[in-house]
């Protein structure tokens, strides 16, 4: 192995953090042609990396990124723990994990999808599923993209611009970019998102019966995987059923001699019934229905 | 005892020289094989080796204790080759035969270790409770420092084995500990893979849903592995799901759904873990293991399956559809099929798919999306299965939703070109469709055929109901109010009990109407009552409430009236049916501003203000009654000095419907106009005017013609006014001009009904080719507007009531006949029924002539028609009708009765004394008693009398030439008979009479 043990006054593009000296990240990297080896990466720039060959060496070797053939950045059990919670839609402790991840990795910040970049888009994510739009505007202001290149990770960049309408309720906004979005063939996770957005901004321009669509696109886009987007859109779907002056008018009739089984009430509420059981089975997630909405059970098939 | 030393790396005890170079090179030719994994030589050469042993005694005093380590790698070796009888064995006997001096430790390195290989064993077995033992055992016993083992491996298989005993709890314990402790252990993803497998299974197995949500809630971060390498399991977790669905456990299946990464990220994930490995052929930290060409094998096998027409993606949506269909969420379904024909418009199933996105967007009440997405259907699969259904749903869906031009469409095209056999389903709907979209879409004409034949084909049908009270409706629509009301009787008693009351008020609505058309105002009444008292809720409540005032009206019970149409107006702003409330407004303002010209100003003239101004504040807009109020509201403005006002208004409101061709109430209005403008102005100024309207543009034809027909209107009038003959000659002769004028300056097409009438009643009547008038009571009568209809009726049936040729005194008669029964206007019916006996006279059908005539003319109780109008003419007509068939004596009785009815009416009973004059004189009758008079005595003597009494000046004067020549004819003949000699003239009866009074 031919390394080059450089001074830092010869490499200025490695500009290195404060406390760099008490970070590390485990890698395998390799020269190209020669054997693989265990690194550890203290500091990186754009074409640069200072690294040890043994974990407790105090001597460190700089070297340009483009010397290697092979620089595979191992998962630090902290960002795998983070992971972990987040898989586990515990997203406030792992959002709290990721805030910790992003901060101490940030000198690997600019390599290709290093740990500094994941923990913070993962910290992104799940403000999004928390629902917390300012935390989620506060973090991506800072977020510098370029390190990411998977491609769904940069798109769901692109879906925050949406969020963002969401957070200012700028519903027509959301409208126009949802329905542009819609036009793409999303992984699931996004369409569900892209279909809640759609859904929040037709409910609020009192468009309901296009919103009951398009939460139900949101129900099943993942097969409900991004729980708390189907659980809201359950909900909210319900809460177009209530509000319908022709579903309360079945409700009133209901069983009576006035009762119309061929009216549009009725028939609506008998799909917010159907919906109200589907939630009570499926989507609760610990948030049972509101009395009112519960009330729609009563009206479904035995 | 000699005992050997194992030519073991660990071991180093001294052997006999002889034994040991046997059983050692066995040793070390068994452990070459061993690491080669060559299992079944090496458990040849261990078990070779072992037979140095003779018997466990035998060998520990040949070999020592450590002879237990060749039994134990034996035992290895079985256990690879899943011989685990054997293996459990050669464990056993490793574990129980040589064991180690717990004190000094020992020769038998592997005596723990057996005791863990025995449990893999009897696992291998499915000997769970065993193995289970036998690893609790291990761990007890071990020694912790020596005996290392795989503890992820150990604590799924521990956890395996629970979960085949049905230990779900305790088998769930050592999973999570696996997976706690993945990164220490390790444990590898593919262990736990394999242990959460065996959790769903067990779960399903017990069943024990819950179990597993909770496990599921509680470690999911644990079980989900990153994307590149969780689409390896996908199929797995694919399989999983399935099994928990078909076990009933939906929430489990929809976790387990959950665990499969989207494609799409599980290839983003691949390429990066691929170019991160570099040239590197393959790649290991910890318990990570990435092989490159592995890697790109099954990125590239995920590219081909994203392009393919079978990805996990419509697999699962598939599935969503199929959980959220079977829970009675339609809309989940329906989400679903939308994104599968979206975004996976390659499926496999995408002919399956589209077409339950079709019917579950018709299920919704998504009209859009089931015409959208049938059509896609239609176009892309013509020949599948569904397609008869897919059409079905279309039209129900659009058709419900109240799209009557697309259905007229779609289902004309079925049945016009025969797309679906008769007597099907299919055929049923279609049919019903389109009769129902030209029902509701006022083209009567057409649905009626429709309707009638959709009832007589399918009584049964689903639509059966809606067909029904269509038919009728459309009847009552098209004016047939006789039978309109037939119709609408048997559909209120055929469906009095059914559950589905929605029609009744409809019907009910319907059939007040027939009622009042037929001037039947008390059941009228009764009707709109029922629909007051029983159906509150109906859409036509505030309707029922001007028709009650409209009959209440005509009751002249005004109070009442007004009341019903303010009831109207509160119900209808509730609604918010501005139609409704702005025809209340209409009402009211008529009632209220009715007002003859003559007379003074009644003391509620003024109460129509009000109304009047809230219809053109609030109201006005759009509402087709704008003419109708513009007009109503004249006198009543007049009465509180905005007269002005009012005739401004109506000059507007003239401008504005003359830019529509189709305005209804144009023509009352400019009449209207015509008649207050009057009121201030000569005929030359007002045609000065109308032919400059303000506001009407050159284009707009219909109105531009309708103030022609005004104007001629005005001239006519004058040209009646005998008191001016020099006006009225210069009126006959602007009325022609401006007849002939407007006759060449407007095509058919642009003319309303009214003018269309109006002209051809004066071809009709003022020229000597009355056929020319024919296309434009034609063109009335194919309009659905039926303004005018029977006006153009009667016009059309008195042309062919002209004609020589029976054809068309055939269509004279069904015109007339269709008047009879339909007119609501009585003088019409009157009019008809006589222009049809006299047809049926011309015709020479005497029989069914004499037949209506009679009924025409019956005047007995229970039986009169009420008409007389033309009672001169039917009993002259009934008379001829005798005459002709030779019933020499009815006819004679006949016109005596015509004659003396009608003396003065000179075309009808100078006739009627003239046949009656031929008839008694051919008859001949002699005189049978001193008073009684001969056939030809009476003959002359009775004409006489009539030429007497008719010849009178004050009467004579009166009489037009042609009644002159009548008249004439019969005193001709009375001068003939006179000149008979058996016949005594006047004179000499007169003198014989004298003679006989003075005798």
């Amino acid at each position: 192995m031919k390394h080059l043990i450089l001074s830092l006054l010869l490499i200025p593009a490695l500009a290195l953090p404060a406390h760099s000296q008490e970070f590390e990240a485990e890698a395998i990297i390799s020269m190209p042609d020669e054997e693989p080896f265990t690194a550890w990466i203290i500091a990186a720039s754009k074409t640069h990396i200072r690294y040890k060959t043994t974990q407790v060496s105090t001597d460190f070797i700089d070297a340009k990124r483009s010397a290697f053939a092979t620089i595979f950045l191992v998962e630090p059990p902290d960002y795998c723990a983070a992971i972990d919670l987040y898989e586990s839609k515990k997203y406030k402790e792992a959002q709290e994990a990721f805030a910790a991840v992003k901060e101490r990795c940030k000198p690997i910040a600019a390599m290709p999808d290093n740990f500094h970049t994941l923990a913070a888009f993962h910290e992104i994510e799940c403000f999004r599923h928390l629902s917390e739009y300012e935390g989620l505007a506060a973090v991506l202001k800072s977020f510098i993209k370029e390190p990411l290149t998977r491609e769904s990770q940069l798109r769901q960049l692109d879906l925050y611009i949406m969020w963002d309408a969401v957070r200012e309720t700028a519903w027509d906004r959301v409208l126009i970019i949802a329905s542009e979005r819609d036009k793409e063939v999303l992984p699931g996770y996004q369409r569900a998102q892209v279909a809640y957005c759609k859904a929040l901004a037709l409910d609020n321009l009192n468009r309901g019966r296009e919103a009951v669509i398009e939460y139900s696109i949101a129900m099943t886009a993942d097969s409900g995987a991004s729980e708390i987007l189907a659980q809201q859109s359950g909900l909210k779907a319900l809460g177009i059923y209530h509000k319908d002056p022709e579903v309360q008018v079945a409700i009133r009739n209901w069983g009576t001699d006035d009762e119309n089984k061929n009216s549009l009430g009725y028939t609506r509420l008998l799909e917010a019934a159907a919906m109200s059981v589907f939630y009570d089975k499926f989507l609760t997630l610990g948030k049972p229905l509101s009395k009112e909405l519960k009330a729609f059970t009563k009206y479904a098939a035995p | 005892m000699k005992k050997i030393l194992l030519a073991l790396v660990f071991i180093a005890t001294s052997i006999p020289a002889t034994a040991q170079e046997n059983l050692a090179g066995l040793v070390d030719k068994a452990l070459l094989a061993m690491k080669a994994e060559k299992w079944e030589e090496a458990l040849a050469l261990n078990t070779q080796a072992a037979g140095f042993g003779k018997n466990p005694k035998m060998a520990i005093q040949l070999y020592g204790l450590q002879f237990g380590t060749i039994i134990y790698r034996k035992g290895m070796c079985e256990l690879k080759l899943k011989k685990y009888d054997d293996a459990m064995k050669s464990f056993e006997s490793c574990y129980k035969d040589y064991p180690n001096d717990k004190a000094v430790g020992g020769g038998n390195i592997f005596q723990n270790m057996a005791l863990l290989k025995w449990g893999d064993a009897a696992y291998g077995l499915e000997s769970y409770e065993l193995a289970i033992t036998q690893w609790k055992k291990f761990l007890q016993e071990r020694d912790k420092k020596k005996d290392r083992y795989a503890r992820g491996s150990f604590h799924v298989n521990m956890a395996i084995a629970h979960y085949k005993l049905g230990k779900l709890t305790e088998g769930s314990e050592h999973l999570e500990i696996a997976i706690v402790n993945k990164d220490v252990f390790p444990t590898p993803d593919a262990a736990i893979v394999v242990g959460f497998q065996a959790l769903v299974e067990a779960a399903i197995l017990k069943p024990d849903e819950q179990a597993l949500l909770d496990f599921i809630v509680k470690n999911r971060g644990g079980v989900t592995v990153a994307p590149y390498a969780m689409q390896r399991y996908s199929k797995i977790f694919m399989k999983l799901a399935a099994d928990a669905l078909d076990a009933d456990m939906t929430k489990a299946a929809l976790s387990l759904y959950q665990f499969i990464p989207s494609t799409e990220v599980a290839i983003d994930d691949l390429r990066v873990r691929i170019r991160d490995i570099g040239p590197l052929p393959r790649l290991s930290s910890g318990t990570l293991r990435l092989d490159k060409v592995s890697l790109e094998a099954q990125l590239t096998a995920l590219e081909v399956e994203m392009r393919s027409n079978k990805s996990l993606e419509m697999f699962k949506l598939n599935v969503i559809a199929f959980i959220h269909e079977s829970n009675d969420n339609v809309h989940g379904s329906h989400a679903a099929y939308l994104q599968l024909e979206e975004y996976y418009p390659k499926a496999e199933k995408r002919e399956d798919n589209l077409f339950h996105l079709v019917r579950t967007s018709s299920v919704i009440g998504n009209v859009m999306n089931t015409q959208k997405y049938g059509e896609i259907f239609l176009a892309t699969f013509p020949e599948s299965k569904y397609k008869p259904d897919v059409q079905k749903l279309m039209l129900s869906a659009l058709f419900f939703d109240g799209k009557y031009e697309i259905c007229i469409e779609l289902a004309g095209d079925i049945i016009e070109n025969k797309k679906v056999a008769e007597d099907t389903p299919e055929h049923d709907l279609a049919l019903f469709v389109l009769g129902g979209s030209y029902f509701y879409t006022g083209q009567y004409d057409k649905a009626a055929p429709l309707l009638d034949q959709h009832i007589a084909k399918y009584p049964e049908s689903v639509f059966a109901m809606s067909a029904s009270y269509f038919q009728a409706s459309n009847v009552s629509r098209l004016q047939f109010w006789s039978k309109a009301a037939k119709l609408l009787d048997a559909f209120l008693d055929k469906y009095k009990s059914d559950p589905n009351q929605s029609y009744t008020p409809l019907a009910l609505y319907d059939r007040a109407n027939c009622h009042y058309a037929e001037e039947e105002n008390e059941p009228a009444l009764e009707k709109t009552a029922r629909i007051i008292e029983e159906f509150p809720d109906s859409p036509v409540l505030d309707q029922a409430y001007n028709l009650q005032g409209n009959v209440l009206q005509v009751l002249e019970k005004r109070d009442e009236a007004e009341t019903a149409y303010l009831k109207a107006i509160e119900i209808g702003e509730i609604r918010k049916n501005n139609g409704v409330v702005s025809e209340a407004l209409y009402f009211l303002t008529a009632m209220l501003g009715e007002h003859k010209k003559s007379e003074e100003y009644g003391p509620r003239l003024k109460d129509a203000v009000p109304y009047a101004d809230k219809f053109w504040k609030e109201y006005a807009d759009g509402s087709p009654y704008r003419p109708q109020v513009a007009v109503a509201q004249m006198y009543a403005m007049e009465s509180v000095d905005r007269g002005d006002e009012a005739l401004a208004r109506l000059q507007e409101v003239i401008a504005d419907m003359a830019k529509n061709s189709e305005s209804v109430g144009l023509e009352e209005a400019i009449n209207s106009y015509t008649e207050f403008y009057m009121e201030k102005h000569s005929a030359e100024e007002l045609k000065e005017h109308y032919y400059n309207f303000p506001g009407i543009r050159t284009n707009d034809k219909a109105a531009r013609a309708i103030l022609r027909i005004a104007v001629i209107g005005v001239f006519e009038r004058i040209a009646k006014d005998k008191e001016n003959p020099d006006e009225q000659r210069a009126a006959q002769a602007m009325t022609e001009v401006l007849f002939q004028q407007l006759k060449a300056d407007f095509n058919l097409k642009d003319l309303s009904n009214y003018i269309l009438v109006k002209l051809g009643d004066y071809l009709r009547i003022n020229t000597s080719a009355p056929r020319e008038a024919l296309p434009y009571f034609d063109e009335v009568l194919s309009r659905p507007d039926q303004s005018y209809m029977f006006k153009a009726l009667r016009g059309r049936a008195d042309i062919y009531g002209q004609s020589s040729q029976d054809a068309d005194l055939e269509k004279g008669i069904q015109d007339f006949e269709r008047i009879f029964a339909d007119s609501q206007e009585k003088p019409e019916r009157d009019f008809a029924l006589y222009r049809i006996i006299e047809i049926l006279m011309k015709k020479g059908d005497y029989a069914k002539c004499a037949d209506r005539a009679n009924d025409y003319l019956n005047r007995e109780e229970g039986k009169s028609l009420g008409l007389g109008d033309y009672s001169p003419q039917v009993g002259l007509l009934l008379a001829e009708s005798f005459d002709k068939r030779n019933l020499i004596d009815d006819a004679i009785a006949m016109y005596v009765k015509v004659f003396s009815a009608h003396m003065g009416f000179i075309k009808i009973s100078a006739p009627a004394v003239h046949r009656w004059m031929e008839l008694s004189h051919k008859r001949n009758k002699a005189s049978t008693g001193p008073n009684v008079t001969s056939d030809r005595q009476g003959a002359y003597e009775q004409s006489y009398q009539y030429l007497e009494l008719t010849g009178r000046p004050e009467v004579r004067n009166k009489m037009s030439p042609e009644e002159v020549k009548l008249w004439e004819r019969v005193q001709k003949l009375n001068d003939q008979y006179e000149a008979d000699p058996n016949v005594k003239s006047m004179e000499e009866v007169l003198k014989a009479k004298a003679d006989t009074e003075d005798r």
